[in-house]
């Protein structure tokens, strides 16, 4: 709890204020104490009006002296359990085949832990979503098994209480967000004070109280997706689904998404699986635990798996020599190119990653993007 | 949408408000339903609509126009379940896979019942305001002894023009000869028999004696039954049914005409009859030209006038008994029967998804005309199309039992689902009039078939209520299982 403490102080003081308030309303919901988390909503509240009013990012004297209070306060309230890791789900070769279709999804298995984030890459149309779909419940399977742990024997109107799906085209909601919330937070059993209380934590936590009285046609697609987040939040579900979703976010937005998720799925308060799909592979692969790689149906490749592949060392590279220029320089090593249309990758069998960006420094070609991809998923792009 | 939000402070004050918001944290099932608003607004409504329908002005003793401003609050019921379906079908519990249990999902059965039911209400308004109207402008007992009245002084003031002599009938009593008819024909009794002469046993002309004013025997077992001439031009009849009074018979009233007649009262009389006709005739004339009063001999009336009492009498009578008697429950069927049509399609819909919603319906227009064409080729009785309603109804709840198997979700299944949902209520009424129709093929016309008929009105009443107590019992038991587990499952 200590350091949870004092990753909040450090970054208050580096200024790095919305992560800090964000950060602090997870400490406060983890110690689960109603008037501390009332404290810690209300600083929040009072530190988005004073953006709005100030149109600054820095919080002020006075909300960061209130933050440091509670977090005093936190730290001397009972510290919550911390969790123990259990298997959520087993999925065991699980294959679909659509009828009157050619695309399969060839047997996947896959075991999901509390506070695991799995990240499933791919090309459009290769089968992230299908995957998805079976994992939820949604689709039906062809063959193979998939154990929901908590609920043994459950019918299906459980396991999709269990497991949260989020789609990519988020179904249309009517009436206001706040409603909406309440309603979702109602139905997973929170009644009362309780409820309008985690309603305002939720809207505070993704940032949708000034949305909070706005119908679904006055919010950009964005909040709908942190909207629907928030939603099945309040369910509580053992297994959160998400399939794409920083497609309608901006890049801002799909760091402070992926790391709320990383956040969420270790929370002591309510630890949880995360599965998600994307095509942003970097961000993905910043936040998940492992990465699945998905083409034509098939996993070929999960990140921190042992493959029968040779390592080779791939590097992705922007620069402004001419690709012959290029070949001239590497004809001494084993360096392949190859070239996109954008950027270079430069893969090697013999050289590591520094070794080639030593021996393209010492060639003095000029870079304006270098990425090491050897262990990322898009080395299987083409 | 400033004027919207005024609108809702003005119709939904801030107590309701707060109980919505209340139910909103923490009765998700009732909040749905806004059958708390509905009630409310229903409540309202009744109210505005009752006062308006009770300060416009209404004669009692004209023609009814009732229908206008029925179809008027029809069309406002309508627009208020258009309303409230928007804002009902906004939120679904079932469909949100949270706490969702038996219980709510007969409440959610019982709500949708109740939020109709104030819908359906409402067009019944203008009709119960015009009989209770009707009602306290004039009692029974006022219309029974005034319409009696009235009677006495019509036929005094044109006594000299009254038809004095007794008609009568000619009857011959011979046992031995029904006794031949008996025995030719086991179905004639003791009634009439056809022919230029009627014939009947003694015991009958003893009972029947009593209907008549007056027998002269002439002899051979020829009889006279004779009746007086009837001087009650105008009645009230309707309203003995609900005041019970002892009037005059034909011949008592007959007899006290020609008593008390004196001419010197006729003035007297005249001026008296004239208050009951301020009282009682309508203005209104359009009866008056009507053809058959031209044609069925009650000259009198014209004589003095008078026919317009006649129609202001029976116009106040239709519209004091418009809720009373019979009327009553035909108008609690069609409410109760609207209500529950109407609860069981958004039932369905609300738990099934909207394809295999408008499928199911499809599906039952097309096992309609299926059944329609079997009928026409297989000259198929009503016995036969009883069967195939009872074979469809067997069908739909085994379809229903196969989805405890089933691991994907099936559209053929949710359409026998939603139409098992929709009929079972009605099961027990098919039935009944399954058996009335077996019963009357085998025995129609005979003793044994009238005996049973004569229960058949009360067979129907507690099928009828069988069918709901059962539909009840399922919502909670097998349709919620059912719909939890067909919704839930994977698609293909």
């Amino acid at each position: 709890m200590i350091n949870k403490s004092a990753e909040i102080k450090s970054f208050l003081e580096h200024g790095d204020d919305s992560l800090a308030i964000r950060r602090l309303l997870d400490y406060s919901l983890e110690i689960n104490q109603t008037d501390l988390l009332k404290m810690a909503i209300s600083i929040s509240k009072n530190y988005h009006q004073s953006r709005i009013e100030n149109d600054s990012l820095q919080i002020n004297s006075a909300l960061k002296a209130e933050s440091l209070d509670l977090l005093d306060a936190l730290d001397r309230a009972t510290p919550p359990l911390s969790f123990n890791s259990e298997t959520l789900i087993k999925v065991n070769s699980i294959s679909k085949k659509y009828i009157g279709s050619n695309f399969s999804l060839s047997p996947i298995s896959l075991e999901i832990n509390t506070s695991d984030i799995v990240g499933i890459v791919g090309e459009n149309g290769n089968g992230k979503t299908t995957f998805l779909r079976c994992l939820s419940g949604q689709l039906a399977i062809d063959s193979g098994k998939i154990e929901y742990n908590r609920i043994p024997n459950a019918d299906f109107y459980s396991v999709k209480n269990h497991v949260a799906f989020i789609p990519q085209r988020i179904p249309k909601w009517f009436g206001y967000l706040k409603d909406n919330l309440c309603f979702s937070a109602s139905l997973a059993g929170l009644h009362g004070e309780r409820n309008e209380l985690m309603v305002d934590f939720m809207l505070e936590r993704l940032n949708l109280s000034k949305y909070a009285h706005l119908t679904w046609d006055k919010i950009s697609s964005g909040y709908r997706t942190r909207f629907e987040i928030a939603r099945v939040l309040l369910f509580k579900p053992g297994l959160l689904i998400l399939d794409e979703p920083l497609a309608n976010l901006d890049i801002n937005a799909q760091q402070t998404i992926l790391t709320d998720l990383r956040y969420l799925a270790k929370s002591t308060y309510h630890p949880l699986g995360i599965v998600l799909s994307s095509q942003q592979l970097h961000e993905v692969e910043k936040v998940a635990d492992r990465v699945l790689f998905i083409k034509q149906g098939k996993c070929l490749f999960t990140t921190g798996e042992a493959t029968n592949e040779k390592p080779s060392t791939v590097i992705e590279l922007e620069t402004s020599i001419s690709r012959e220029g290029l070949v001239d320089l590497f004809q001494q090593s084993d360096i392949q190119l190859q070239f996109n249309g954008v950027f270079y990758t430069l893969s090697s069998e013999s050289l590591n990653a520094q070794q080639i960006i030593q021996l393209v420094f010492s060639k003095n070609i000029p870079v304006t993007y270098f990425r090491d991809i050897t262990h990322s998923t898009k080395r299987y792009f083409n | 949408m400033r004027i919207i939000e005024k609108l809702k402070s003005w119709f939904l004050p801030a107590f309701l408000r707060k109980f919505d918001h209340k139910l909103l944290l923490n009765n998700p099932v009732l909040w749905t339903s806004r059958a708390h608003l509905v009630s409310w607004l229903g409540l309202l409504s009744l109210a505005i609509l009752a006062l308006i329908f009770f300060t416009i002005p209404n004669d009692p003793r004209h023609e009814s126009v009732v229908y206008l401003p029925t179809f008027f609050v029809l069309i406002i019921s309508v627009v208020g379940i258009i309303i409230w379906l928007i804002y009902l079908l906004r939120f679904n519990v079932f469909k949100r896979f949270g706490t969702y249990t038996w219980k709510s999902m007969l409440g959610s059965f019982l709500l949708l019942f109740a939020s109709l039911g104030w819908f359906v209400l409402l067009p019944f308004l203008p009709s119960a305001i015009e009989a209770y109207r009707a009602d306290q402008a004039y009692t029974s007992e006022e219309l029974i002894l005034e319409a009696e009245r009235m009677n006495f002084l019509i036929s005094e003031l044109i006594y000299d023009s009254l038809i004095v002599d007794f008609t009568g009938d000619t009857l011959l009593v011979s046992d031995s000869l029904i006794q031949a008819e008996n025995d030719k024909n086991t179905y004639v009794i003791e009634n009439y028999l056809e022919g230029s002469l009627n014939i009947c046993t003694q015991e009958f002309l003893l009972r029947k004696i009593v209907d008549y004013d007056s027998i002269v025997s002439i002899g051979n077992g020829y009889y006279i039954l004779l009746t007086a001439p009837n001087y009650r031009f105008l009645n009230a009849d309707k309203s003995k049914n609900y005041f019970p009074v002892k009037s005059l018979s034909n011949l008592e009233f007959y007899n006290s005409i020609h008593r008390n007649y004196n001419s010197d009262s006729l003035s007297k009389w005249r001026t008296e009859f004239e208050k009951f006709k301020i009282k009682y005739a309508s203005d209104e004339d359009y009866y008056l030209n009507r053809t058959y009063y031209e044609s069925d001999g009650s000259s009198y009336l014209d004589m003095l006038g008078i026919r317009s009492i006649e129609e202001g009498l029976g116009n106040i009578s239709f519209r004091k008994y418009f809720w009373s008697g019979e009327a009553i429950e035909v108008f609690f069927r069609i409410w109760f029967y609207t209500v529950l049509g109407l609860s069981l399609l958004i039932f369905v819909f609300r738990h099934s998804t909207t394809k295999v919603f408008f499928l199911s319906l499809f599906v039952s227009v097309l096992l309609m005309m299926i059944s329609g064409l079997l009928g026409a080729f297989l000259s198929l009785d009503e016995i036969g199309i009883y069967n195939l309603m009872l074979l469809y109804i067997l069908m739909f709840f085994i379809s229903t039992f196969s989805i405890f198997k089933s691991t994907r979700k099936s559209k053929i299944q949710g359409v026998a689902l939603n139409l098992f949902t929709l009929v079972i209520g009605f099961l027990p009424v098919i039935i009944v009039l399954y058996y009335n129709e077996i019963i009357s093929s085998r025995y129609g016309g005979s003793p044994n078939y009238y005996s049973y008929y004569a229960e058949f009105e009360v067979r129907i009443q507690v099928a009828e209520i069988v069918g709901i107590l059962l539909l009840i019992i399922l919502i909670p038991t097998l349709i919620y299982k059912s719909y939890r587990k067909w919704y839930a499952l994977p698609d293909e």
